[in-house]
């Protein structure tokens, strides 16, 4: 497995760019500057910037308002940075050089656990010094060709071999420590999931990336994610609150258990709380 | 698998998220709506159909009740210091079953459970007549519940629902600063309400006497009639004594007595008569030695003649010793024969005779009155015991029928004292039914409140994934982090 200077065509790339070589690690990548001139994140451009969705995309235009509403909100954003500041502290202690596998996935779908994961990754990816990789477990094609055009990622971007298939990398220019891994092929999960040097392919990712994100399909719904739950450094399991039954959940913590894994912890997501909450006893909610 | 184990732990877990918990009535809004609009609901339902109700009421006074009580029973300290016990068991005794059984019994079941039906049913639409259908029901069902034996149509289960429906109906207000009781009755009838209030009033007064009677020794009559008996036994025993020994008194036995003290006198004189030395000395020597001289010198002449024998066996018949005392002996037979010349009776021979005749006849005589005196006593001292028997029996007798009268006229006032009535029943002009505001508000609370408690149950037990304690708690796993829904 060997990083590539010029990947294969990607069949879903038809815009050209010119292929850029991944920057070397450990230097601070330039950051997007605004009209005050002060750099903002991949999150900020999100959240802030002009992005319209093409129309080939149209259905995941909920997606998309969903994430930047998501990204602009501030009482987000902020317990957004205190799960990455969680995330991160789990690794202060981490006596191995390299980086850490984290495995994000539901219990029944609809969680929020791809949004999340996204977010996530650039969340961690506003730590410049520390290489970001989010890994697309879910094969969602079209979502990520939006997320490649709205962010302007470069399509002819580095490449990794994972057995008889390649993983594409994919980057921003102006922010070159978070890259967006995609199955080259149109693989589906159970093909990728079961390839039997998977744990090799992690190690890489660990050699290659601090912290890399794997967004995985739900556990109760589809169980090719378990494939991967032995290997992972990091696992954590997103319900969404008041909707995620607590069976659910049991089951899922079983099944992990029984794949050999270990669930590191719960994010709660789509907590509800009231209008009041803003004002006074914000912190029993999140 | 959910045990109720899980569901403690869980709800116990949650119990300390206080604000969360707090969320959950905004969370359940729709279900706190749903039940105040059921609470109030109900409650309009319940006004628009429930029956007018008119309420009686009167005022008792316990206070004179206590007084009269103690006074009667000589237990006045004792009342004041359990004043507060003695006032509220009498108020109790208001719904006793005693009490409110002799109401249904004077005013009649059927009069009673009469007041119980709605009388506008025939004046409402159909929706109230559909809901009055189902509150019918219910409340047959539960007199089904209360009452299993129900179809049995017998007189006494009559009387035990009636019962049960006055108790319903009944509200006592007591009042321990004033010692007053104000009892209220409800039903749908006006007129019948002062009958059932005067009538329990009266019941609840003659409990109270019955009661007081109660409360004398249970032994009471029993030894009265006892010392009946025995006053009747001891004036039989008296009777046909008096009849088998009609003769015997105590003047009987005075008079004999007199006799026997006479008799014996007179044989006493006739002894001493017949003893007297005049008459002996008259009419035998021997008599004589009755006078001291006499026997002094008969004595003398008895030791100088046994002197001579001695003298003469000693020394010879005509020894000068023996003629001395010869000499001597002779002297003494003149000194003798002189005291012998006394004055003499004319027959003092026959005088004994007859004198002895006589004391023979009287002793016979004494002896018979005596022992007359003696059978007559022994009779006496048994009719004087059977006698102070019939006292002593008819003294106890009449203490325990003066006792007796003495607690009937304590009753007879207990009648009068027990329980003074302060206000007489009175009938309230309007039904008390006419409030419904009051009632829609307190139904619409008592929604909200079931509401609320729901909310709190549905959020304790909720199965989903609420709260950050359910994670630790159920699976030991850490919640990384919370993000809020956009």
């Amino acid at each position: 497995m060997a990083w590539k200077k010029n990947p294969t065509e990607d069949e879903m790339s038809t815009q050209d760019d010119e292929p850029q070589e991944a920057p070397s690690p450990g230097v601070p990548a330039p950051l997007y500057r605004d009209w005050r001139g002060e750099g903002f994140t991949l999150l900020d451009y999100v959240a802030n910037g002009n992005v319209t969705v093409p129309r080939e995309y149209k259905s995941q235009k909920p997606f998309f308002r969903f994430l930047r509403k998501a990204s602009s909100d501030p009482a987000f954003v902020a317990e957004l940075k205190r799960l990455r500041d969680a995330v991160i502290l789990t690794t202060v202690r981490e006596k191995s050089p390299g980086g850490i596998t984290i495995g994000l996935c539901g219990a029944d779908g609809s969680e929020g656990a791809s949004t999340l994961a996204i977010l996530l990754a650039l969340s961690l990816g506003e730590c410049v010094h520390r290489r970001v990789a989010l890994l697309d477990g879910r094969f969602n094609v079209q979502r990520f060709q939006l997320l490649a055009d709205i962010l302007g990622l470069s399509r002819n971007s580095v490449s990794i071999h994972k057995g008889s298939n390649e993983v594409v990398g994919y980057y921003n220019e102006a922010h070159p420590n978070v890259y967006f891994l995609r199955n080259a092929g149109a693989e589906r999960s159970s093909h990728f999931f079961a390839d039997k040097r998977l744990g090799i392919f992690l190690t890489d990712l660990r050699q290659n990336f601090d912290f890399t994100v794997l967004d995985l399909p739900p556990i109760l719904q589809d169980t090719t994610s378990l494939f991967v739950v032995p290997h992972l450094d990091r696992l954590y399991l997103v319900n969404e609150a008041g909707k995620t039954s607590l069976s659910k959940v049991a089951k899922c913590v079983q099944s992990v258990r029984q794949a050999g894994g270990q669930l590191n912890g719960v994010i709660l997501n789509k907590q509800r709380a009231p209008l009041w909450s803003k004002v006074f006893w914000r912190d029993f909610f999140y | 698998m959910l045990n109720l184990e899980t569901l403690r732990k869980r709800a116990l877990a949650r119990l300390t998220a206080l604000p969360e918990l707090l969320y959950a009535f905004t969370r359940h809004w729709f279900l706190l709506v749903l039940c105040l609009g059921v609470g109030t609901g109900t409650m309009v339902a319940k006004v628009k159909t429930d029956p007018v109700v008119y309420r009686g009421s009167a005022t008792l006074s316990l206070n004179s009740a206590a007084e009269g009580l103690a006074a009667n029973l000589d237990r006045r300290s004792e009342a004041k210091d359990d004043g507060g016990r003695f006032f509220t068991s009498r108020v109790e005794l208001l719904q006793n079953d005693s009490v409110l059984r002799k109401v249904v019994r004077e005013l009649r079941a059927v009069n009673i459970l009469r007041q119980d039906e709605n009388t506008e049913v025939v004046e409402y639409g159909t929706v109230r007549r559909a809901i009055n259908y189902v509150r019918q029901k219910l409340a047959e069902a539960q007199d089904f519940l209360e009452h299993p034996n129900r179809l049995d149509t017998s007189e006494d289960l009559l009387i035990q629902r009636a019962v049960g429906s006055f108790r319903r109906r009944t509200q006592v207000e007591p009042n321990p600063r004033t010692s007053t009781v104000r009892i209220h009755v409800f039903g749908s009838s006006r007129d019948a309400i002062p009958k059932e209030l005067e009538k329990w009033i009266q019941a609840y007064r003659d409990r109270l006497v019955t009661m007081a009677s109660e409360s004398r020794d249970p032994f009471f009559d029993a030894r009265e009639r006892y010392w009946q008996k025995m006053e009747e036994s001891a004036l039989d025993a008296l009777e046909s004594f008096n009849k088998q020994h009609p003769d015997v008194s105590k003047a009987a036995q005075d008079l004999l007595l007199k006799q026997l003290f006479r008799a014996e006198l007179e044989l006493e004189d006739l002894r001493r008569e017949r003893d007297s030395p005049q008459l002996r000395s008259l009419i035998l020597p021997d008599n004589r030695q009755r006078d001291p001289k006499w026997e002094a010198l008969h004595s003398r002449k008895l030791q100088l003649e046994q002197e001579l024998i001695q003298q003469e066996v000693a020394s010879g018949e005509k020894s000068d010793k023996a003629n001395f005392l010869r000499f001597q002996i002779k002297g003494i037979d003149e000194e003798l024969g002189k005291l012998a010349s006394g004055p003499k009776s004319d027959d003092p021979e026959q005088r004994v005779t007859d004198l002895n005749e006589q004391i023979k006849k009287w002793s016979l005589e004494v002896e018979s009155i005596r022992e007359r005196y003696m059978t007559l006593s022994s009779l006496v001292e048994q009719k004087d015991r059977l006698v102070e028997d019939v006292q002593n029996t008819s003294k106890t007798r009449r203490d325990y029928q003066d006792s007796s009268q003495e607690w009937a006229e304590k009753i007879e006032a207990m009648k009068m004292v027990q329980v003074g009535t302060v206000d007489s029943p009175t009938v309230d002009f309007q039904p008390v039914n006419t409030y419904p505001h009051r009632q829609v508000l307190f139904g619409a609370l008592g929604g909200l409140l079931m509401g609320v408690v729901l909310a709190l149950l549905l959020e304790l037990l909720s199965p989903k994934v609420r709260f950050k304690q359910d994670i630790y708690t159920e699976f030991g796993v850490a919640v990384i982090g919370v993000l809020p829904r956009r």
